[in-house]
C-alpha cells in the first residue's frame, strides 16, 4: 500500500514542482495550478479514448498544449498584473483564470467523471511478498525519471543555469545579458507542461472531470509548502510525503475525509515552520 | 565612443537623483567616477546599463541611442556593469558564474572555445584558481569581487563598469584589485570606475568627474584632479 | 451650507435601503434586493479585514456558513428563539474569527490565501459527512421565518430587519474606517513593519478586525438562512468565498463605497444578463481579469480614469519657511543622563557582519551623531535599535530599562521614534492621516468607543486633529493637509516623517538621512527643525551623510566603518581623526597622492 501511495505521492511532487519552478523565477504562487492538472487529464481523455491517439503521442501532444498555455497564460495573467503595486492582485488574476479554465473545461467536456484506462492491467502481482500494480510501478518510475531529468536539466545546461540565475537574482542575468522575460516565460512552459503530464499520469485513478482542480491544486500546494517553496527537493519530499500520508490515512479514517488530510498536513507544517522542512527562515523579525 | 548628453533620473516619488549629467568615454580611458554615498555614481551605473531609464537626456554607444533597450541588449551591445555589492550566482559554481558570464556569446560561439576561455580565466587570476569547482558563496569578499571582475570580462565587453570595487575588502585586496584594473586599462579596455575613496582612483586615471547630489561638480584630466585634491576631498567630506 | 453636513454616505444608505420597499412590490425582487443587502454587509466586514487591514483571508464563505448552519440547526433541530439563534451564530462566527486572526499572525500573503481556502474547503466537506450535525448533503429545509415571540416577521417585515441590520453595519463602519482604526490597518497593509514601529500593536489590531469583519460574516449568514429558509452545502462552497473576495477588491479595496459597488455589479449584472446565466462563473472570471489589468484599485477609482488625477497643490518646490522655530522656549537643564545605551551589538547577515562589538551612549537631551562610509552599519544599528533586527549579541538600554527583545510597538510607546533612510510614508494616505497614525497613541480610546462614534472617541479625534495640524505646520505643511503622500516632492516627504515620528511624543527620536536630497536651503529648515526638537527636551540619533551637516548640528558624534566603531568624540575631535578621514578618503594625511 505505501507503494502505490509513492507512485500517487510521485504524480503529487510533478503538481508541486510546478508551483515551485514558478515560485523560484518570479515569487508569485499560480493559483491555477491545478487546473492545468484537470486540463492534462481532459485532453489526454480526448487524445488517448476519443482519438485513440498512442500513449507516447498522447502525452506529446499534451506537452504541446501546455507549452501555448503557459506562454498565454504568463502575458495575460501574470505580466499585467506584477506591474500593478498590491499584493493581492496576481492572487486574484491567477484564481480569476482558475474559474474561467475550470467553466469552460466544464461547458465543453461536461461534468461526468470520464474514464481513462491505465497503462497497464491493473492485476495486482506478488513482489516480496507486497501486492503493487505494474500501473503504480510504471507511475513512480516515470515521474521518478523526469525529476531526475529536470535536475540535470536546471545542474548541467545554460539554459537550466539560466533559469536559476534568474530565480536567484534577476538583475544580475539581466546583467550577464540574459533575456529574463524569455526564461520566466520558459518556465511557465516547464511548469505547465509538468502538470499536464501529472493529469494524464493521475486519471487511471480518479478519472478525468473539470472539478479535479481543485483538490489536486491544494494538495500540490500543500506538498510543496510542506517542503519549502523555494526547494526543489522539497517539492519532491513534501509530494512523497503526502502521498503515503494519504493512502495510510484513507485505510484509518472514513473515506469521506480522506483528502482533507493533506488540508490538515498543510495548516499544522505552516503554523509550526511557515518556511516548510527544507525552507530558510527570515532573519528579520517581523 | 560613448557618451551621456543632458541626462535627468528623477524617481517614481519625485526625488532628483541625476541632474543634467553630460559625461565622455574614449576607447582605452580609464575614467573616474568620484562621489560619496547618496551622490548618484550607483544610480548612473544602472543607467548606463539600462537597469534604470533617464527621464531625460540620451545615452548614446558608437553612435546608436541605448537607453531604451532592455540591459540584456545593452550587455550585448557590449557594456558590462559590475554592480555594487558584486551580484554574483552564489548558488553556481565559481566556473558556472564564469560560463554565465559569457552567456552573450554561448549562442554563437563553440562550447570548447568558451570552456576553455574559463580555463584561461582561471589561470589569469591567480587567487580564483583553486576554487573552480567551489560554489561561489564560500569565497571570500576580495576573491567574489575578482570574480565578478572576471565574469563581466567573459562577455569580451567594450566598456567595463564597476561599482565601488573597494567596497567591503581589506586594503591587501583593494590593491589586487585595482592592480588588475589598471592591467585592463593598459591593455586597451575603456572602464569607468566609480569609487567614494579617492586614491586608488585617481591614481591611474585619464579622467574624472565628481558628483554631488546628482549633480557633475568638477571634471577634470588627472592632473587637474591631483591639483585640486582638496577641493575634491570637501566634496566627498 | 450645514444641508451639505445632513448628506452623509451613512444616510445615504440608509434612506436608500427604507424606500425600497416602497418602490418595488415584486416580491421576487424585494428578495434579491434583501438578498443584495446581506452580501453587502458581508462584504462590509470583508473589506475591514482585507480591504483595510490587507489580510487574505479568501476564505469567508466558510465563515458565513457557520452563521448559517449555527442559526438554522439550532432552531430546526434545537427549537432556540430566533434572536438567541441569531446571536449564538455572530458569537460563534466571532470566535472563528479569533482563531483565523491567530493564524494570519504566523502566515501572511498567499500562505494564509491558501490556508483559508483549504479551510473553506474542509467546511463544505464536513457539511457533507458529518450527517448527524449538519444533515448531511440534502441540507436542512423549512427553517422557520424570523420571530419575536408569538410575532412572526412577514417578508416584508424580514426585510426591514436586514436593512436595519445593514444600516447598522454601514455606521459601524463608517465610524470605524473613520477613525484611528481605519487609519492604523490602512498603515498596517501599506507597510506592517513601518506601522509597527509607529506603534501600532499589529497582532491585537489583527484580532480585532478579524474579529468585527466575521460577527458581520456570521450575522449575515443567520440572515440568509432565514430568508431562503432553506440551507445545503451547496451554497457554502468555494464560490461563495470567491464571490465575497470579489466584491471587495473589484470594488476597490480600502475604500468605504467598494463593497456597495462591488456586490451590485456582481449580483446583478448576472441578474440582468440572464444569457449568461449558465456562465456566471465565467463571466466573474472574466470581470475580474478585466478589472485588475484596466481598474486594479477597484471600480470606485473609474471617476479618476476620466477626471485628470492632478492634485492642486502638488507641491514640488522649497518647503516654506516657518519663523515659529525660532520662538520655541528652551528647556531646562541637560542633565549628563544617559537616555539609550547601546551595549556591544552584533548582527550578521549569513557571512556578512554588519554589525561588530558596537557601543555607543546617547546623552539626554542632546544631538549624537552617527556617520560612516557606505555600508558601515548606521541603519542596520538603527534598525536593531527599533528592534525590526534582533541582534545576535549585545543589549540595548532605553533609561535604562533593558529594550533588546521588546517588540517594535511596544518600543515606539515606550517613546522611540524613527523616521527612515527609504522614504516610507504611506503614499495613498493623506498628510494630515500620515500624521493622524504617528498620533494613534496618544491617549488612545478603545475600538469600542470608535465603532459606536461616543463622545470621547469624538473628543480624541478633534485633540489629534489639532496636534497634527500644529505638527504639519511646523515642517511646513499647513497647506498640504488634504494632498495624498505620494503626490508631495521628495523633500516634502522628508519633513512629512518627521512630522509623523514626532507624534509618538518620543523622548528619542532616530532620523536616518533625513537630509538625502535636500537643497543647501532645506537643510538649513532642516538643522533649525533639529534645534527645535533638541530644545523641547527630545534627544535625537541622527545619521546622516552631510558630514559637514553633522558637525554643525551635533553635540557628540560616533563615527562608523564596517560595522565596527573607530572613532566618537565631540565635532571637533572627529574632524581632526585620522582614521575618520582616512576611512572616508582613502589618504592618510601626510602620504603621497
Amino acid at each position: 500500500m505505501t507503494l502505490s501511495g509513492l507512485a500517487i505521492g510521485a504524480i503529487y511532487a510533478f503538481i508541486a514542482l510546478g508551483y515551485h519552478i514558478i515560485f523560484t523565477t518570479i515569487r508569485i504562487l499560480n493559483f491555477a495550478q491545478g487546473e492545468i492538472v484537470m486540463l492534462g487529464a481532459l485532453l489526454g481523455y480526448t487524445f488517448h479514448v476519443l482519438l485513440r491517439f498512442p500513449l507516447v503521442l498522447t502525452f506529446f501532444c499534451v506537452g504541446i498544449v501546455c507549452s501555448i498555455l503557459g506562454i498565454l497564460f504568463e502575458k495575460v495573467a501574470v505580466q499585467p498584473v506584477l506591474k500593478s503595486e498590491g499584493t493581492l492582485a496576481w492572487i486574484i488574476s491567477t484564481v480569476a483564470v482558475g474559474i474561467v479554465i475550470r467553466n469552460m473545461a466544464n461547458s465543453i467536456w461536461g461534468s461526468t467523471p470520464l474514464p481513462f484506462p491505465s497503462f497497464f492491467s491493473q492485476d495486482p502481482f506478488s513482489f516480496m511478498g507486497i501486492g503493487i500494480t505494474p500501473q503504480a510501478i510504471f507511475t513512480f518510475i516515470l515521474a521518478m525519471a523526469i525529476i531526475i531529468f529536470l535536475a540535470w536539466f536546471q545542474a548541467r545546461t545554460i539554459l537550466g543555469k539560466s533559469i536559476r540565475a534568474v530565480a536567484f537574482d534577476k538583475i544580475s542575468a539581466e546583467l550577464v545579458g540574459i533575456n529574463t522575460r524569455l526564461i520566466i516565460t520558459l518556465s511557465f512552459i516547464i511548469s505547465f507542461c509538468l502538470s499536464g503530464t501529472a493529469g494524464i499520469l493521475i486519471s487511471p485513478m480518479t478519472f478525468a472531470y473539470a472539478q479535479l482542480g481543485l483538490p489536486l491544486g491544494i494538495k500540490g500546494f500543500a506538498a510543496v509548502a510542506l517542503g519549502g517553496m523555494g526547494s526543489g527537493l522539497g517539492a519532491l519530499i513534501g509530494g512523497l510525503v503526502l502521498g503515503v500520508a494519504e493512502t495510510l490515512a484513507s485505510g484509518l479514517l472514513w473515506s469521506g475525509f480522506h483528502d482533507t488530510i493533506a488540508l490538515m498536513l498543510l495548516i499544522s507544517v505552516l503554523l509550526l515552520k511557515p518556511s516548510g522542512l527544507f525552507g530558510k527562515a527570515s532573519s528579520a523579525r517581523y | 565612443m560613448f557618451r551621456l548628453d543632458h541626462v535627468w533620473l528623477v524617481s517614481a516619488s519625485g526625488e532628483r537623483i541625476l541632474k543634467d549629467i553630460n559625461l565622455q568615454i574614449k576607447a582605452g580611458q580609464l575614467v573616474v567616477l568620484l562621489g560619496n554615498n547618496g551622490a548618484g555614481k550607483s544610480d548612473l551605473l544602472s543607467l548606463i546599463s539600462g537597469i534604470l531609464k533617464p527621464s531625460e537626456g540620451t545615452v548614446q554607444f558608437n553612435g546608436h541611442v541605448i537607453h531604451n533597450l532592455a540591459p540584456s541588449k545593452i550587455v550585448r551591445a557590449g557594456i558590462c556593469h559590475v554592480p555594487e555589492g558584486r551580484r554574483l550566482f552564489l548558488d553556481q559554481t565559481v566556473e558556472d558564474n564564469l560560463i554565465m558570464g559569457a552567456y552573450t556569446r554561448l549562442f554563437r560561439e563553440p562550447k570548447r572555445v568558451i570552456y576553455k576561455e574559463v580555463q584561461e580565466t582561471l589561470e589569469k587570476f591567480s587567487l580564483l584558481k583553486e576554487h573552480g569547482r567551489q560554489l561561489a558563496g564560500t569565497l571570500s569578499a576580495g576573491e567574489l569581487q575578482i570574480l565578478a571582475i572576471a565574469r563581466a570580462l567573459m562577455a569580451k565587453p567594450k566598456i567595463l563598469m564597476l561599482d565601488e570595487p573597494s567596497l567591503g575588502l581589506a586594503p591587501l585586496a583593494i590593491k589586487e584589485v585595482f592592480d588588475i584594473i589598471v592591467e585592463l586599462k593598459e591593455e586597451g579596455m575603456a572602464i569607468l570606475l566609480a569609487e567614494q575613496i579617492a586614491t586608488y582612483a585617481i591614481w591611474n586615471c585619464d579622467y574624472g568627474y565628481v558628483l554631488q547630489r546628482g549633480r557633475i561638480v568638477l571634471e577634470g584630466k588627472r592632473q587637474v584632479l591631483e591639483e585640486k585634491s582638496d577641493l575634491v576631498k570637501t566634496y566627498l567630506a | 451650507m450645514n444641508f451639505r453636513k445632513f448628506i452623509t454616505p451613512v444616510r445615504i444608505v440608509a434612506v436608500t435601503v427604507i424606500i425600497v420597499p416602497a418602490l418595488i412590490r415584486n416580491p421576487y425582487w424585494l428578495n434579491l434586493i434583501a438578498l443584495l443587502e446581506i452580501y453587502i454587509l458581508v462584504s462590509l466586514g470583508l473589506s475591514l479585514i482585507l480591504g483595510y487591514a490587507g489580510q487574505a483571508l479568501l476564505g469567508l464563505g466558510a465563515v458565513y456558513g457557520i452563521g448559517a448552519y449555527t442559526s438554522a440547526i439550532l432552531m430546526v433541530d434545537y427549537s432556540w428563539p430566533f434572536y438567541l439563534a441569531l446571536l449564538a451564530a455572530m458569537g460563534l462566527a466571532g470566535v472563528v474569527g479569533l482563531l483565523l486572526s491567530l493564524i494570519s499572525a504566523r502566515l501572511q500573503g498567499f500562505y494564509l490565501a491558501m490556508v483559508t481556502i483549504a479551510f473553506a474547503i474542509i467546511f463544505e466537506r464536513a457539511l457533507v459527512n458529518f450527517e448527524s450535525v449538519s444533515h448531511g448533503a440534502e441540507g436542512l429545509v423549512n427553517i422557520p421565518a424570523a420571530s419575536l415571540g408569538s410575532w412572526t416577521f412577514s417578508p416584508t417585515d424580514y426585510y426591514y430587519l436586514i436593512a436595519a441590520a445593514l444600516i447598522l453595519g454601514t455606521w459601524m463602519t463608517r465610524n470605524l474606517i473613520e477613525s484611528d482604526f481605519g487609519r492604523s490597518c490602512l498603515a498596517m497593509h501599506s507597510n506592517q513593519s513601518t506601522a509597527a514601529i509607529l506603534g501600532i500593536n499589529t497582532s491585537k489590531l489583527k484580532h480585532q478586525v478579524f474579529l468585527m469583519g466575521c460577527i458581520f460574516a456570521g450575522l449575515g449568514g443567520s440572515l440568509y438562512a432565514h430568508l431562503t429558509r432553506y440551507v445545503s452545502p451547496d451554497s457554502f462552497s468555494l464560490e461563495i468565498s470567491f464571490f465575497f473576495s470579489l466584491v471587495v477588491i473589484v470594488g476597490g479595496m480600502g475604500s468605504f463605497w467598494g463593497p456597495f459597488l462591488g456586490a451590485l455589479v456582481m449580483l446583478l449584472l448576472p441578474e440582468t444578463l440572464h444569457v449568461f446565466q449558465e456562465f456566471k462563473l465565467l463571466v466573474y472570471g472574466f470581470i475580474l481579469l478585466i478589472c485588475i489589468v484596466m481598474l486594479p484599485k477597484g471600480l470606485v477609482r473609474l471617476p479618476d480614469r476620466f477626471r485628470k488625477k492632478r492634485v492642486a497643490g502638488s507641491s514640488r518646490g522649497s518647503v516654506s519657511m516657518q519663523q515659529p522655530i525660532v520662538a520655541a522656549p528652551q528647556n531646562p537643564v541637560k542633565q549628563d543622563k544617559v537616555i539609550l545605551r547601546v551595549l556591544g551589538i552584533s548582527k550578521s547577515f549569513g557571512k556578512l557582519t554588519a554589525l561588530n562589538d558596537v557601543s555607543l551612549s546617547v546623552k539626554e537631551g542632546s544631538v549624537h551623531g552617527l556617520i560612516g562610509p557606505n555600508g558601515s552599519g548606521k541603519t542596520t544599528l538603527v534598525n536593531t535599535i527599533s528592534s525590526t533586527y534582533k541582534p545576535d549579541g549585545g543589549q540595548i538600554f532605553f533609561n535604562d530599562r533593558d529594550i533588546t527583545s521588546f517588540k517594535p510597538h511596544k518600543i515606539a510607546r515606550l517613546g522611540i521614534g524613527r523616521t527612515f533612510q527609504n522614504i516610507s510614508v504611506y503614499p495613498e494616505l493623506t498628510v494630515l492621516d500620515n500624521i493622524l497614525v504617528g498620533l494613534h497613541n496618544f491617549q488612545p480610546t478603545d475600538t469600542l468607543s470608535k465603532a459606536f462614534d461616543l463622545p470621547r472617541a469624538r473628543r480624541h479625534e478633534e485633540k489629534i486633529r489639532e496636534s497634527a495640524k500644529k505638527l504639519a505646520a511646523l515642517v511646513g505643511l499647513e497647506a498640504h493637509l488634504s494632498t495624498p503622500a505620494e503626490a508631495l516632492g521628495h523633500n516634502h516627504k522628508r519633513f512629512l516623517e518627521i512630522a509623523r515620528a514626532l507624534g509618538l511624543r518620543p523622548s528619542l527620536i532616530l532620523l536616518d538621512e533625513p537630509g538625502a536630497g535636500l537643497s543647501g536651503e532645506e537643510l538649513i529648515y532642516l538643522h533649525k527643525l533639529i534645534s527645535h526638537i533638541r530644545r523641547k527636551g527630545i534627544s535625537i540619533l541622527l545619521i546622516e551623510h552631510h558630514v559637514e551637516f553633522v558637525i554643525d548640528v551635533s553635540d557628540f558624534i560616533t563615527v562608523l566603518n564596517y560595522g565596527v566603531k573607530i572613532a566618537e568624540g565631540s565635532p571637533a575631535e572627529i574632524t581632526n581623526n585620522q582614521d575618520v578621514i582616512e576611512a572616508y578618503l582613502g589618504i592618510r594625511e601626510g602620504t603621497d597622492v
